[in-house]
């Protein structure tokens, strides 16, 4: 009974995550209009609380709970970063939530929801846990990204989504279930062996991790499964599209990580080349249509496009450095990307579009949403003393060590193309006048906090080394 | 050939046609009516793998409530939304086949694709040789329900949030008329 209490402690952070997003859920109903400040105040409260959680799970790499999940090094690193980054988005989205009238303990309580199936998956074990956790994500996301109910755009986003996403789990649950008659298993640490003794033709491995890579690619975010991202970042409520941008493509990194470095590491040779490939074409993709749109929104789905073709960098890689330089970006990217959401968040609350002109003067307007959204961007390009330097750096010294120099070189290319259209917005805000129907922008309190702690990490990941060992030690090796 | 290879392409072929006819069919009470008939086909897909209680309650539960509820849900919705054109409800099998491949929506991508992966499927599985016969003793109820307090706690568990979330996104997006009307509904 102790023993099996012990084990449950591994899961507690999700069941923290759970339990505040029932609270939500119930309190705000009668709470009615007076709910938005208090049930977010209890959102944030859950998401610290899982976070501060993380400290109480008992360390160790074997397998858990009937072998569903794992409290490695791994699964900590991803969870942490994840719980933070809802933390962020609660924050930074309280205001909009208020403002546009999203339904309040739905959302909170659906946000809760999602991240917590994200940990599951980070921490999962065998096939069964990953994908019920993927499900879980996967729903809360579609119903979140239609809650600004009385707006089409919103319901077009959620309808979108669901269809797309509903074919992509089912191409992904074959891809799984081809895997399970292969090795027949369910475990990650046995699908290896099982698959390197099981003799199978290499075309069924082939199908089997064409229809996964298929299935996660499209909650990543890659090309060519990335058609459903600009409608949908579009027509989601912004604190939505903040979470997609971070929580759904970590969640479905860390899974893809874990299958397929964990899983299937001694094939690292016959999967790695899919992986290239798929961040090549991403990355370039994504940034050179970033350079066409005009919604700040659009632009920043394409641009999360990108930055998953750069997180892709890290499993062609194969290598255990290309582990923790995908984790550590993550880490980085989390706080840099939720960073511009908030300010995108605080300009629209504040009454402004979400074309690139609503973002003129905003340097007048306000100068530290201007300065913190210029050293966003600045991270996102991967400029030095910025969290995306680091990041991007590990990245491409993990491809030069497993021989891809092509896509080393064609990583920082990206890079420089970036600037492009990074460069429209922030030439907007400090070099043209405000137009005189702009509102100013006051940052309520929550908001201002989101922003700082981004802002903070955001540097801090940049310049202190610690971090960096922190990624080193989540390590998928046992 | 055996009698159980026999069954199977019966299953195989019966399913296969059922799901064809559930997104081709012009009238939506047709497609339910062939969701049944491919519900049915797979719980004798599972009663050939021995597992007895998969099969019955794939009958109880999908055939039977899922599909009700799904015909409830037809039954109530206004005729206009539900109404297929008429023109299409004439069409032989093999002209209906021939217009979904010619469509404009690229009705000939997908069944390429199908066609690869059947035969990837074919030859790969070829060489495998035959699979393991399933053990002797057949899963009982007892068995299931243990797996799933076990091996299966948290998995299961996560399915229970799974399915609340699901609830609540179907109810927030389809309570049209906003908090006011949902209070109405309960005078």
């Amino acid at each position: 009974m102790n023993a099996l209490g012990n084990e449950l402690l591994v899961i507690l952070p999700e069941m923290v995550l759970v339990a505040a997003g029932l609270v939500a859920l119930v309190w705000a109903q009668f709470l009615k209009e007076r709910a938005a400040g208090p049930v977010a105040g209890l959102a944030a409260a859950g998401a610290a609380l899982a976070l501060l959680s993380l400290l109480l799970v008992p360390d160790g790499t074997g397998p858990v709970l009937f072998g569903a999940v794992k409290a490695d090094g791994f699964s900590l690193f991803v969870r942490a970063v994840l719980y933070a980054g809802a933390l962020v988005v609660v924050l930074g989205g309280a205001g909009y939530v208020r403002k546009f009238q999203v339904p309040v303990g739905e959302f909170y309580c659906l946000l809760l929801l999602a991240i917590a199936g994200g940990g599951f998956m980070a921490q999962a074990a065998n096939l069964l846990t990953f994908y019920v956790g993927l499900e879980l994500l996967s729903l809360a996301s579609y119903a979140m990204a239609g809650l600004r109910l009385d707006d089409p755009d919103s319901n077009e986003a959620a309808l979108k989504y669901f269809f797309n996403g509903a074919v992509s789990s089912a191409v992904l649950l074959f891809g799984l279930s081809w895997l399970f008659g292969l090795t027949g298993t369910l475990s990650l640490a046995e699908l290896g062996p099982a698959l390197a003794a099981s003799g199978a033709h290499p075309a069924l491995l082939v199908m089997a991790v064409t229809l996964v890579i298929g299935g996660l690619g499209f909650k990543m975010a890659a090309v060519p499964f990335h058609l459903w991202v600009p409608d949908v970042y579009q027509g989601a409520p912004t604190p939505v599209t903040a979470f997609l941008s971070v929580g759904s493509k970590g969640a479905a990194l860390a899974a893809l990580l874990r299958l397929f470095y964990e899983g299937m590491g001694p094939l690292a040779d016959r999967w790695t080349v899919y992986f290239a490939i798929l961040a090549a074409v991403t990355m370039t993709w994504g940034n050179v249509s970033a350079l066409l749109q005009r919604n700040i929104k659009r632009m920043m789905g394409y641009s999360s496009i990108a930055q998953a073709g750069y997180l892709l960098v890290g499993l062609a890689a194969g290598s255990d450095h290309g582990v923790w330089a995908a984790v550590f970006y993550l880490l980085a990217y989390t706080f840099t990307n939720l960073g511009a959401f908030t300010v995108i968040m605080a300009v629209r609350s504040a009454g402004g579009g979400l074309d690139l002109d609503s973002f003129s003067g905003l340097a007048r307007r306000s100068p530290f949403l201007a300065g913190a959204l210029l050293v966003f961007f600045l991270s996102l390009i991967g400029f030095p003393f910025t969290a995306g330097f680091f990041g991007k750096l590990n990245l491409i010294g993990a491809a030069v060590n497993s021989g891809l120099v092509w896509l080393a070189v064609l990583t920082a290319i990206n890079s420089v193309i970036s600037v492009g259209y990074y460069y429209g917005v922030v030439r907007n805000m400090y070099l043209r006048e405000p137009g005189a129907d702009l509102p100013a922008v006051s940052l309520e309190g929550s908001a201002r906090l989101a922003t700082a702690v981004a802002l903070v990490m955001t540097l801090a990941v940049g310049i202190l080394p610690q971090f960096v060992s922190w990624a080193q030690a989540a390590s998928l090796l046992p | 050939m055996s009698l159980q290879v026999v069954a199977f392409a019966v299953l195989a072929a019966l399913i296969l046609y059922g799901s064809y006819k559930v997104v081709a069919s012009p009238l939506i009470t047709h497609s339910a009516l062939f969701l049944a008939l491919v519900l049915v086909s797979v719980a004798g897909v599972f009663l050939m793998l021995d597992a007895v209680f998969l099969a019955v309650v794939q009958v109880l539960v999908y055939a039977g409530a899922v599909m009700a509820v799904i015909i409830f849900a037809i039954m109530l919705s206004e005729q206009r939304e539900i109404g297929g054109d008429p023109s299409a409800q004439r069409m032989g099998f093999g002209e209906e086949l021939r217009r979904a491949l010619r469509s404009r929506h690229w009705g000939l991508l997908p069944a390429a694709a199908a066609a690869l992966l059947a035969v990837l499927a074919i030859a790969g599985i070829g060489r495998l040789g035959a699979p393991a016969a399933p053990g002797a003793a057949s899963t009982s109820v007892a068995d299931v329900g243990r797996a799933l307090l076990t091996d299966y706690l948290v998995p299961f568990e996560i399915a229970s949030a799974v399915l609340l979330a699901a609830v609540i996104g179907a109810i927030v997006l389809t309570a049209r008329e906003g908090s006011d009307a949902r209070d109405g509904g309960r005078s």
